[in-house]
This record gives C-alpha cells, sequence and structure tokens, in this order.
C-alpha cells in the first residue's frame, strides 16, 4: 500500500463526509449556535453592529463545524489506511492506547500520549511499534516531540539500566563546566571510537562491567550497522530491567507507511540479539519472519 | 614591545592546539591498544577451542590425523606471531584449516549427533563472530587513528610526539 492508496481511502471517507446527512446537520448546528453567540455578544450596540456580530458569528460557527468534520475524516481516514495497511501485513493495529512507561525516556515529559499501535509483525514476541508523543510544559507553551517508539519486554532482565543515545557535544560541555553528575548517567566509553562519535552510552553508576559484559563486539558492530543504515542519527535504545524501548525521533504519516517497514528491518538485528541474551520468554523475530514467510 | 606579545600569544596558541592534539592522539591510541586487546581475547579462544575439537573429532575421525597436525602447526604459527601485521596470515591460515575441520567432522554422522561436538560447533561459530566484530571495530579504531596521524596538521608533529600509523588486521579466508 502506498501514498496513492492512502489518497484514495482519503478521498473516499472525504466523499462520505460530504454526503452524510449529519455532517450538514453538524454545520448547520454550527451556523445557528454562531449566530445565537453572536446576537448576544452584538446586545448591546445598535441594530446595525448586532446583524453584523450575528452574520460574523454564523461564519465562525460554519467554519468550526466544517474544519471540525474535515478532521474527523481525517483522522478516520488515517485509522482506515492503517488498519488495512497493517491487515494486508498479518499484523494488528490500534489507533488509540496508552503510552508505555517502563524505561526512563518514556517517562520523560510532563505530559505522554500514544496513537497509532502496531503489533504482530515479529509473532509471540510482544513487540509494539507506535507513535508516542512527548508534551514538555514551559510558562506558556507546551513543546511537542513525536517520536516512533518499538517496545518489547525480554524472557529476563538484562541490565539495570542501559541507555544508549546520540551523542550531543553540548550537552557534554554543559556536564564538564557545570560537573553535573547523576545516579543513573554514567557515561561509558566502549572500545570502538566510531561508536563513541555517535552515541553516548551510560548506564547505573558502578555498572561499567555489566555494560561492557552486555555489549559485545558483535553487539557495538550492530549499532553501528544500524548507525551508518539511519540517516537521520536520532535513535536511541533503552533498557530498563527487562524492558526495552528503542526510539527514534518522528512523526508517523499515513503517506509514508514504509518508514516502519524500514525501521523494523534496521532494528531487528539488535532485538534478536537482545532477545538471544535474555534466553527463553521472548520469541526472537528472525524466527518470527520465518513463520510469516512460510 | 607589540610584537613581542604577538608572538607570544601565537606560541601560546600553537602550544595550546598541541596538546590538545596531542590528549586526542593519546585516547585514540589508546582505543586501538583496546580494541586490539579484545581481538588478542577473542584470538585466543578460538586457539583455545582447538585442541578440544581435535579432542572430541580424533576418535570418530581417525584418517584425518594430516589435518589435525596442520591444525596444531598453524595454531602454533599464530601464538608466535605478535602484532596486528603479523598475526594477519596465519590467523587467517588457521581460520580457513578450522572451517575445514569442522567440514570434515560434519561428514561423519555419528559425530554430527554428538551433543559434545554440538556444543563445540556453537562456541567455535560464536567465537568467530566475536573475531570477526572484533577485528571490524579495531580496524575501524585504526582508520580513525591513522587518518588523524596522517593528515595535516597533525602529521607534521605525530612523529616527532611519538604517534605511528598503526597496523590493520587482515583477515582473508579463501572460499570457507
Amino acid at each position: 500500500m502506498s501514498e496513492s492508496e492512502y489518497r484514495e481511502v482519503k478521498i473516499e471517507e472525504e466523499r462520505q463526509l460530504l454526503h452524510s446527512f449529519g455532517y450538514w446537520d453538524l454545520v448547520a448546528l454550527g451556523a445557528v449556535v454562531g449566530a445565537g453567540l453572536g446576537f448576544l455578544y452584538g446586545l448591546g450596540g445598535g441594530s446595525h453592529r448586532r446583524a453584523l456580530d450575528v452574520f460574523a458569528g454564523i461564519v465562525v460557527g460554519t467554519l468550526c463545524a466544517l474544519i471540525a468534520g474535515w478532521a474527523r475524516a481525517q483522522g478516520r481516514a488515517r485509522e482506515r489506511f492503517f488498519t488495512r495497511w497493517a491487515a494486508a501485513r498479518q499484523w494488528s493495529y490500534e489507533a488509540h492506547g496508552m503510552p508505555f512507561e517502563d524505561t526512563l525516556f518514556l517517562q520523560s515529559g510532563d505530559k505522554r500520549k500514544a496513537s497509532d499501535f502496531f503489533s504482530g509483525f515479529w509473532p509471540d514476541s510482544g513487540a509494539v511499534l507506535y507513535q508516542h508523543k512527548r508534551i514538555v510544559k514551559s510558562d506558556n507553551d507546551e513543546q511537542v516531540t513525536n517520536y516512533l517508539v518499538l517496545h518489547f519486554l525480554l524472557g529476563r532482565p538484562l541490565i539495570d539500566l542501559l541507555q544508549i543515545s546520540p551523542r550531543s557535544h553540548a550537552a557534554e560541555l554543559g556536564e564538564k563546566l557545570f560537573a553535573h553528575h547523576s545516579k543513573i548517567d554514567e557515561r561509558i566509553e566502549l572500545e570502538s571510537t566510531e561508536l563513541d562519535q555517535h552515541f553516548r552510552v551510560s548506564g547505573l553508576r558502578g555498572q561499567e562491567d555489566e555494560v561492557r559484559r552486555l555489549l559485545t563486539p558483535s553487539a557495538i558492530v550492530k549499532l553501528l550497522d544500524f548507525q551508518r543504515a539511519d540517516p537521520d542519527g536520532s535513535a536511541r535504545f533503552e533498557i530498563l530491567g527487562s524492558n526495552v524501548a528503542f526510539i527514534v525521533e518522528k512523526t508517523l504519516s499515513p503517506k509514508q507507511p514504509q518508514v516502519i517497514d524500514r525501521l523494523l528491518e534496521l532494528w531487528r538485528p539488535i532485538a534478536i540479539w537482545l532477545m538471544e541474551q535474555a534466553g527463553p520468554g521472548t520469541q526472537p523475530p528472525a524466527n518470527a519472519g520465518e513463520v510469516r514467510q512460510s | 614591545m607589540i610584537p613581542v606579545y604577538v608572538v607570544l600569544a601565537l606560541f601560546a596558541f600553537v602550544g595550546l592546539l598541541v596538546a590538545l592534539s596531542f590528549n586526542r592522539l593519546v585516547r585514540l591510541r589508546n582505543k586501538v591498544v583496546e580494541a586490539w586487546r579484545d581481538v588478542d581475547v577473542q584470538l585466543q579462544r578460538r586457539h583455545d577451542l582447538i585442541p578440544r575439537l581435535v579432542e572430541v573429532v580424533e576418535g570418530y575421525a581417525v584418517h584425518e590425523k594430516e589435518l589435525f597436525s596442520e591444525l596444531a602447526r598453524l595454531r602454533a604459527d599464530a601464538e608466535r606471531a605478535s602484532g596486528a601485521a603479523a598475526k594477519s596470515a596465519p590467523e587467517s591460515e588457521l581460520a580457513g584449516a578450522l572451517a575445514r575441520a569442522v567440514a570434515v567432522a560434519e561428514g561423519y554422522p555419528s559425530l554430527r549427533a554428538a551433543e559434545n561436538f554440538l556444543s563445540l560447533q556453537k562456541e567455535i561459530a560464536a567465537t568467530e563472530d566475536e573475531i570477526a566484530a572484533s577485528r571490524i571495530i579495531y580496524n575501524g579504531n585504526v582508520r580513525i587513528y591513522n587518518t588523524h596521524v596522517q593528515t595535516f596538521p597533525v602529521s607534521f608533529y605525530a612523529d616527532l610526539l611519538g604517534f605511528e600509523p598503526a597496523d590493520f588486521f587482515q583477515a582473508e579466508i579463501d572460499g570457507s
């Protein structure tokens, strides 16, 4: 399924919307409510002013109803497209749900929202890919960042905490200047210069050996392979006990659903390796792929 | 007086740059050494697996004495060599011979079903994977270090400060 197929679904939804009585009822209701509010607003003024306010109310009410209907049609088109797209791959899709909050990054932000949950791409693994919204509030503003998150549980806890995040030289300079050290954020330099250039590996203070034991040379090479194939360089990985989250800053769009396939393909070797490390309890996606093909 | 200050400031600036560059060179060289240590550990694991493989296989494959003695000879050669450049050829030959030995062993159905052989086979495959990964990391570190040492302006003083390009660890296994 491609962008043209999404356009077809969208046009179909918009056509249905325009032909539904409910929609025009809503538009009419919007105009009436707008007119009423305009009338009330213009009560203090003369008759000329009152007529203008009623007219403005009708226009605003009608526009609001049109936009609300159009937004609903877009939402429905998105849901229908993703449901079809997932079904074509024998996956499951849920448009709404609660965000995962079982790793530190997924807990960050003042508020979190989630949508577009895909599952079943690696049968029996319990893996879910979804759109995670992190909302950070400042004085009069809200900053929303969209992430695509792959979440799964391992058969047993692998490590208390491991974070692999894109390296930010500015943040590191800030840490050095202001001597900011937290208990959960010890930077661990592994043997690969290339990995150090792109990622910051950190774990719990005093658990460096655990991180080194887990990140064997072949694991490092898998991360480097991922980094070379990922053009954005915004990917991060987090393990907290048996909870695993792979995160990339990206907004999911029905116009480009192939992003999901590409990310899953890139993430798969690392997920397989983690599941193999954890042993029984999770089904490595390599087997899942074979099952799907057969 | 002003030109003297300018010259001093220039010297101080150049000195600072060299000092920063020196620290970076030390860090990069240490990374190369660290990565080589990893390669060495994995190669040692490979060497340790050879007597175990011979022990498991020779009971079944009595006609393969020549292959076993070749393995022993290549292992001794590889252990004698030191450093990435010197180890490249003997380790490649040893890896080839080890792959051949495993392939020969797989030709014996009773051995193929033996549990100790199967676990050893898995261990050999895992070790070879780790060797390949360690080699990639080591060669990556060498590439970054050598690029730094051999490019301007570091190339002017790297040699004087005792930083020489490092050797890559090549692996050429024909057809295995």
